[in-house]
């Protein structure tokens, strides 16, 4: 670069630069700094090395925080990734009214997920909500849906699917509509029958927006809280206590931001960990 | 050449942007202390901040807002959050030590010793004493002093309180009448009645309560007091095991469990008010701040009673507690912040509020002709107004051991509340976990004193 463009060059990258480390690796330092304090808000935070981590080893809630977030990941992933591969292959197919179909399936994803959360904690009511009723009406037993320990990560699992599979028909239908056309000429020549096109063909050729899909999903359902700050606060008991919400609720609820920080670095390890296996898989060659 | 126009662009918005902070400290500077006559338009044209829960003593603060502006000049921007989410956004505020907002509202029984020791509470006695700030008929005096006392730490005036309440029993009379049912005279005779109510109406709701974990102890406290049992012993330890306690947790669950609308472990008030409202249950133990909202209709005026939970085998100790209203110490505007809260706590106001069914802390309140006249207009309200002085004649404040880290402790005994109830634990197991669990923030909350 000469040395004449180098100034309006700094001074142009400069704030975003500045804003950068402002906003995103100081508050990130500052984190890991709260974490190795005992450290309530409005008190004086006193330095006790790792003891957060070695007292969160020990904390039954934590490692129930881990299995449900864990539970609720997989689950969501699961259905999402099979519901949206298969209305994203539907919706592939150019069928009357597809555009229409397109427009409502995908309409769940752009709402907030606090309207959603609210939305779902009325119809899901066991006294007032409608869910009830219509389970009556067609002759099966009510449900306590978010109120019963048993089936709260399923009734949440089934919210984020409601809501965020439109996001992965998305991308797999971009992904599809970008699949090259000889390959399947070749397999219908070969005699391939539909099936064996869709798993011999398809699926591999749509690996990298598969694997781009659960990326992100893996992202946000990991850290999954406002839908389930909405309905459950973390109830029954802590039935539905994800990472998040414990952490959360450690930190501004019972202001012990120390073991606060602590929970959220290890929720970011996780997350992490995890982004970086996807990348793994999407960058492996087979 | 281009060198030359991006210095140019860099010194014209420092240019710009001093102006603004120019504004900043004239405004800062305008704080000077106040001298002199009274005079409710002193600070006419400025500006506070108002930090307010989303219940009704915060909504019918927004609602009369607009006649403090009509008599001080001062604009008050109210912002209203949903209970967990105000108190965090409080945490944030404070912990910058922003001058954001100006004065909020505390629940002092809860959080009164956490905020007071962490320095976010404005004593209030300097502007209280100070003639050139606070209006000749204010009349501090005239609130309870037992309730001023529970705003009181070292000495130091915490905030003005702003109402008092409890859970009360709302019951169906109409229901009992037909059913032959007595109004319950001891939580023996309310459980014999439920289990009447279960049998001949199955359609309706027996009885609900708060289930929600962090939320149950306002109501749950009531029975344990009534049992006979305390949340601290006279060691100081978690007292939940004792077989006073254990009765108590049991009573409670068993209620809530076989009497109690389907998905009660996740109840709290705007559910409790929804199956009041809608005459679904036939006894519902719940705020008495919810009487405005649950008469509303008109309805429920024709069928409802209220009385205290009976007493049981521990006598009658009913929870009574309150709001404040308290001052930030980071405002720059505290003045016009003490403004507000004079006018939100003065007898004109108070007499407003009491006849919105919101229980006033003034004695003169509760003397006066309008809101005497009121009360009389309805034999509902006048029950209502009876059962709150029950509560704040024999109440207690204690709805979990009494220490720094008490909004904890009170998450714990409502989850071993709520675990018994979902029968996922008997309560000797609910009990021994929840008290190891509060002796450890026992001794965390003695280590901070």
């Amino acid at each position: 670069m000469k040395q004449k463009e180098r100034i309006p060059f700094l001074l142009l990258i400069g704030p975003a630069a500045v804003f950068t480390v402002l906003m995103t690796a100081l508050p990130f330092v500052q984190v890991i700094n709260m974490s190795l304090k005992d450290f309530i808000i409005g008190f004086q935070g006193v330095y006790i090395g790792l003891e957060n981590y070695a007292v969160m080893l020990k904390d039954p809630v934590f490692w129930n925080g881990l299995r449900v977030t864990f539970e609720l990941y997989f689950l969501s992933l699961f259905s999402q990734l099979l519901i949206g591969l298969y209305i994203a292959v539907l919706l592939h197919r150019k069928l009357k009214g597809s555009r229409f179909l397109r427009t409502i399936l995908l309409s769940p994803f752009t709402m907030p997920p606090v309207a959603v959360g609210m939305m779902w904690l009325i119809l899901l009511d066991p006294s007032f909500g409608p869910a009830n009723y219509f389970l009556e009406l067609i002759g099966l037993e009510k449900s306590l849906f978010l109120a019963s320990p048993s089936l709260v990560i399923r009734t949440l699992a089934a919210i984020d699917t409601w809501q965020f599979t439109p996001f992965v028909v998305l991308i797999l239908l971009g992904g599809l509509q970008t699949l090259p056309e000889e390959p399947y000429e070749a397999a219908e020549i070969d005699g391939a029958t539909r099936r064996q096109r869709f798993f011999y063909i398809t699926l591999p050729l749509l690996r990298p927006s598969i694997i781009t899909a659960t990326i992100l999903r893996s992202i946000d359902l990991l850290r999954f809280f406002d839908t389930i700050y909405i309905t459950t606060q973390g109830g029954p008991g802590t039935a539905s206590t994800t990472l998040n919400i414990y952490a959360y609720n450690t930190g501004f609820v019972y202001f012990r931001m120390g073991y606060a920080s602590a929970l959220m670095i290890t929720l970011m390890a996780v997350v992490l960990i995890t982004v970086v296996f996807f990348n793994f898989l999407r960058k492996r060659q087979y | 050449m281009r060198n030359r126009k991006v210095l140019f662009v860099f010194l014209a918005l420092i240019v710009l942007a001093m102006p603004i902070w120019a504004a900043g400290q004239q405004e800062a500077a305008g704080e000077a202390e106040a001298s002199g006559e009274f005079d409710w338009k002193r600070y006419e044209g400025q500006e506070i901040h108002f930090l307010a829960n989303n219940n009704p003593i915060g909504q019918l603060f927004q609602k009369y807002s607009a006649e403090f502006t009509e008599l001080t000049g001062i604009e008050v921007t109210i912002s209203l959050f949903a209970e967990q989410q105000y108190r965090q956004r409080l945490q944030t505020i404070m912990q910058a030590k922003s001058d954001e907002i100006d004065l909020y509202m505390s629940l002092v029984s809860r959080e009164g010793d956490l905020y007071d020791k962490a320095g976010w509470y404005q004593d209030l006695y300097p502007m209280l004493n100070n003639s050139s700030l606070t209006s000749p008929d204010y009349d501090f005096a005239d609130i309870g002093e037992g309730i001023v006392n529970a705003s009181v730490f070292s000495g130091r005036l915490t905030g003005v309180p702003n109402n008092i309440e409890g859970p009360v029993l709302y019951y169906r009379s109409d229901i009992l009448n037909e059913l032959g049912i007595a109004p319950p005279k001891s939580l023996d005779e309310l459980e014999a009645a439920v289990k009447k109510v279960k049998a001949a109406k199955p359609d309706m709701v027996p009885f609900a309560s708060r289930g929600l974990a962090a939320a149950a102890p306002y109501t749950f406290s009531n029975f344990l007091h009534n049992m006979g049992g305390d949340y601290v012993g006279a060691d100081g330890k978690s007292a939940l095991s004792t077989p006073e306690a254990l009765a108590a947790i049991e009573l409670y669950a068993r209620l809530q469990r076989d009497y109690g609308p389907p998905g009660v472990i996740n109840y709290s008030y705007p559910q409790l008010t929804a199956l009041n409202s809608n005459g679904q249950s036939v006894f519902n133990f719940q705020s008495s701040n919810e009487f405005g909202k649950i008469m509303e209709s008109g309805e429920r005026t024709k069928d409802t009673e209220i009385m205290a939970l009976p007493p049981g085998p521990g006598g009658s100790t009913p929870v009574v507690i309150g709001w404040q209203l308290s001052i930030s110490p980071h405002s720059e505007r505290q003045e016009l912040a003490w403004y507000f809260l004079q006018w939100a706590t003065s007898k004109e106001m108070q007499v407003k509020l009491g006849l919105e069914g919101l229980a006033p802390p003034r004695t003169s309140v509760w003397e006066s002709d309008e809101y005497i006249a009121w009360l009389a207009e309805e034999p509902v309200r006048q029950q209502w107004s009876e059962a709150l002085t029950v509560l704040s004649q024999t109440g207690s404040s204690v709805l979990a051991p009494q220490i720094i880290l008490q909004p904890e402790t009170r998450k714990i005994i409502g989850e071993a509340v709520g675990s018994v109830t979902l029968n996922e634990a008997t309560s000797q197991q609910a009990a021994q976990k929840a008290d190891q669990l509060i002796n450890v923030l026992i001794e965390r909350s003695a280590a901070m004193q």
